[in-house]
């Protein structure tokens, strides 16, 4: 069976959604890549979207927009004749007197001209998916009449789509945020878009949404805000340079550009500067507009707007016999509710944090898409896959918290890495598993230990302890350990590593947050402590292998270095740790220079290069018989590596 | 009459029917992400810089501005300068000669202007830029012909 698509069909955009892989996926246009479509259409030459839009101001009366406004209602109806103020296509009485448009002699239906914006959105889900795609679920307003939502089922069948369902904007909204699985029962949709304002009470009852009440302004959006920007900066620039900009057209729509572009950065920062070089002219010389608008001042312009909002706000839970507070959830719809003044109007109104985390421009094609894939027996919890809520890691030298397996991280996984001994002749070594997001083992939660022995005594790094991570599909964790050499393996099963309390995830990745910068710290201090007794085991070694080759007075130097670099290992800064293996690391360089200046027999240059190689490893010369694993066993790899 | 062990073995059976059909949809969910993810990266790669370079264009924009009121020669070498390096990232310009057709695909059209024949581009506002045959950056804003 094909998938079926969720489709807002907007006033002004419209969006396509569909359920993959169990989650709700935005579908961009194929033209534009861009994930909404402008709800426009010029029907002679059959041009939809962006394409139509381009074109609109060569052929006005043939490029029809805000065709919802029409669908389904009569001539006459007040609606309509406001429409047909503002617009400057043709809009005739029909067959019934159902209110139509005339483009270049033909009438076409608002159902038809719907259908063209459906096939787009089709073509796009098709092109995406690989596959054809026969049915959908589409979106209509919530105070959408019988007629209304029967005409939008006529643009789908046109289209060639079985519409699955009609469902209400607020509901597909609710859905998008889950909150039919949730215990809210009266929830508000305030959806404020690019020329509508809706806001709709519903309720929750036995997994059904009921729509108490509804109520908007059909005449107030978002263009109405870019406006007064628009306006504002229209009259400063008229008071500095006495110059109209609205009578150079093409310096009104750069005005007009840059006014939206300042209020959608003043969403993110609290001042924007508004720069266009060479705007027009006056008396032969270049006028250039150049102002700042601040968030305050733009709150300033519009207050009016977002007040204007809030009566049809008050009427509707008025209507639902409820009082702000009564409300559950409050859910933000439109692109408007980015603004920050306007997420704060409404939650100083209902008292309450609106959800705003889903993309205010798609939440309702994605609760579309969602209810779509609940037809089409897609959505079942027993799909829903859990994720690791906090990373899993392994106790790696110096008491680091190395990580296997980060966190929100899907189930079922796995993960592989290699590991080693950190000291000579080791022959067990310790798996310790931790649960958290703090660098050091020691500040997370401990989930269990496990000792693998009879590993062969060989120099340190030359082990190689394979450490397996696998999470099964029920949360189970099981941590195996295995010496390549002899094949001994030891493992550890541990329930419970997924399934943390909400709380106890938070606590712990707060508490991360709060100790970041120290932990950072410990964990610097650790490496240069590493790096430390890693140079020193090089210069040892080094000695060890030059024998009477490197001459008395530069081995003297070295062992004084070394000694030094000793003393410090365990109380030293990190500073004073660096600057002593760094002295040591440029004192052993010239074991191999005087060397090379004597003899220069190619097996001291080989072991030169080895040396030089070596520091990069991370270990310490702690004599413990611990696991540590961390070096690898020759050069450059710090930590264990994945084996696939 | 069905016996209760009979019914309990037929419910299992539905539900075992009713997982593998979960297992193939995200089985099949995920390899098509998979596919699809290849092609995509594929476009990623080549079209990254995109995002990138169309915040420039603007700047670009208005050195031209500039020049066109300072005819300053140093300033024309910078500008050329400038577009040998979009040219580098692959893209061209788009940018219509008078007389030429209104073509949807690459231009916008932001103001009709009556006279000349109608549908014909009568003056470049911005110019636009596309990648060569790959999908348009900006499209180019022009003042088209409305016929008499």
């Amino acid at each position: 069976m094909s998938k079926i698509i969720g489709i807002d069909l907007g006033t002004t955009n419209s969006v396509v959604a569909v359920m993959e892989g169990g989650r709700p996926k935005v579908i961009p246009a194929a033209d534009t890549g861009r994930n909404v479509t402008p709800s426009v259409v010029e029907p002679i030459k059959n041009l939809v979207g962006d394409v139509a839009k381009r074109q609109m101001i060569l052929n006005p009366k043939n490029t029809i927009y805000s065709i919802k406004r029409l669908m389904g209602r009569r001539s006459g109806d007040k609606e309509v004749d406001k429409t047909k103020k503002m617009v400057p296509y043709e809009v005739k009485s029909g067959k019934d007197g159902a209110a139509v448009v005339e483009v270049e002699g033909k009438t076409f239906t608002p159902q038809e001209i719907s259908s063209k914006i459906l096939i787009k959105l089709k073509k796009d889900a098709e092109n995406y998916l690989g596959e054809k795609v026969e049915s959908a679920v589409i979106t209509v307003p919530a105070y959408f009449d019988d007629a209304q939502r029967q005409a939008t089922k006529q643009a789908g069948e046109i289209s060639g789509l079985k519409v699955e369902r009609i469902i209400n904007e607020p509901t597909a909204a609710a859905l998008a945020y889950g909150l039919d699985k949730k215990n809210a029962h009266k929830i508000a949709v305030y959806d404020l878009g690019g020329g509508t304002f809706d806001i709709s009470i519903l309720e929750l009852g036995d997994g059904v949404f009921e729509v108490k009440a509804t109520n908007g302004d059909t005449h107030l959006g978002g263009d109405d805000f870019d406006e007064r920007i628009v306006e504002y900066i229209v009259t400063e620039f008229k008071k500095d340079n006495v110059v109209d900009l609205r009578a150079d057209t093409q310096a009104l729509q750069r005005v007009r550009d840059a006014a939206e572009k300042a209020k959608i950065e003043l969403s993110a920062a609290n001042e924007v500067e508004i720069n266009q070089p060479y705007i027009t002219q006056k008396d032969g010389q270049p006028l250039h507009l150049t102002m700042k608008l601040t968030r305050s001042k733009l709150e300033g312009l519009v207050e009016d707007l977002i007040e204007k909002t809030m009566k049809p706000v008050e009427s509707c839970l008025k209507d639902a016999k409820l009082d702000p507070h009564g409300v559950d959830e409050i859910i933000l719809v439109g692109g408007m509710t980015r603004m920050p003044k306007v997420i704060e109007s409404v939650k100083n109104f209902f008292g309450k944090e609106p959800n705003k985390s889903v993309n205010p421009d798609e939440v309702v094609a994605v609760g579309a898409a969602i209810q779509a894939g609940v037809l089409g027996g897609e959505v079942k919890d027993i799909l829903l896959l859990d994720v690791t809520p906090l990373t899993l890691a392994i106790e790696t030298l110096g008491s680091v918290a190395t990580p296997m397996i980060p966190r929100n991280t899907t189930v079922p996984t796995s993960k592989t890495e290699v590991f080693s001994t950190a000291a000579d002749n080791q022959t067990q070594v310790e798996v310790h598993v931790t649960q958290g997001e703090r660098p050091m083992a020691a500040d997370n939660k401990s989930l269990g230990k496990f000792i693998l022995d009879g590993v062969p005594p060989s120099p340190r790094g030359v082990p190689q302890i394979e450490v397996t991570f696998d999470i099964d599909a029920s949360g189970i964790l099981k941590v195996t350990a295995k010496d390549k050499a002899t094949g001994k393996t030891q493992n550890i099963t541990i329930t419970g590593a997924v399934g943390l309390s909400d709380d106890e995830v938070k606590r712990m990745q707060e508490e991360a947050e709060k100790h970041k910068e120290e932990d950072e710290k410990k964990a610097q201090q650790i490496k240069a402590k590493n790096s430390a007794d890693a140079m020193i085991v090089t210069a040892e070694k080094a000695l060890k292998d030059a024998g009477d080759k490197a001459p008395k007075d530069v081995k003297e130097k070295v062992e004084e270095k070394v000694k030094a670099l000793k003393d410090i290992l365990e109380s030293g800064s990190k500073e004073d740790l660096e600057i002593k293996t760094k002295e040591l690391s440029d004192t052993l360089s010239s074991v191999g220079q005087a060397m090379y200046g004597s003899a220069g027999s190619p097996q001291g240059g080989q072991q030169e290069q080895s040396k030089k190689e070596e520091p990069k490893e991370e270990t310490n010369g702690e004599e413990k018989k611990e696991n540590r694993k961390g070096e690898k066993k020759e050069e450059k790899v710090e930590e264990g590596e994945v084996v696939e | 009459m069905m016996t209760k062990a009979k019914m309990r073995v037929r419910g299992k059976g539905d539900t075992v029917g009713e997982l593998k059909n979960q297992l193939a949809r995200a089985l099949a969910d995920y390899d098509n992400i998979r596919k699809r993810t290849e092609v995509e990266r594929e476009v990623w790669e080549k079209y990254t810089s995109g995002k990138l370079l169309v915040r420039f264009l603007p700047v670009l924009d208005n050195l031209e501005s500039a020049q066109i009121h300072l005819k300053d020669g140093g300033l024309a070498i910078a500008i050329e300068e400038f577009k040998k390096v979009l040219r580098e990232e692959g893209l061209e310009e788009i940018k219509p000669e008078s007389g030429e057709n209104f073509d949807t695909k690459i231009h916008e059209a932001v103001e009709s202007i009556s006279g000349g024949k109608k549908g014909q581009v009568a003056e470049v506002v911005t110019v636009g830029w596309r990648y060569c045959n790959g999908p348009v950056l900006r499209f180019a804003k022009i003042k088209v012909f409305g016929g008499k």
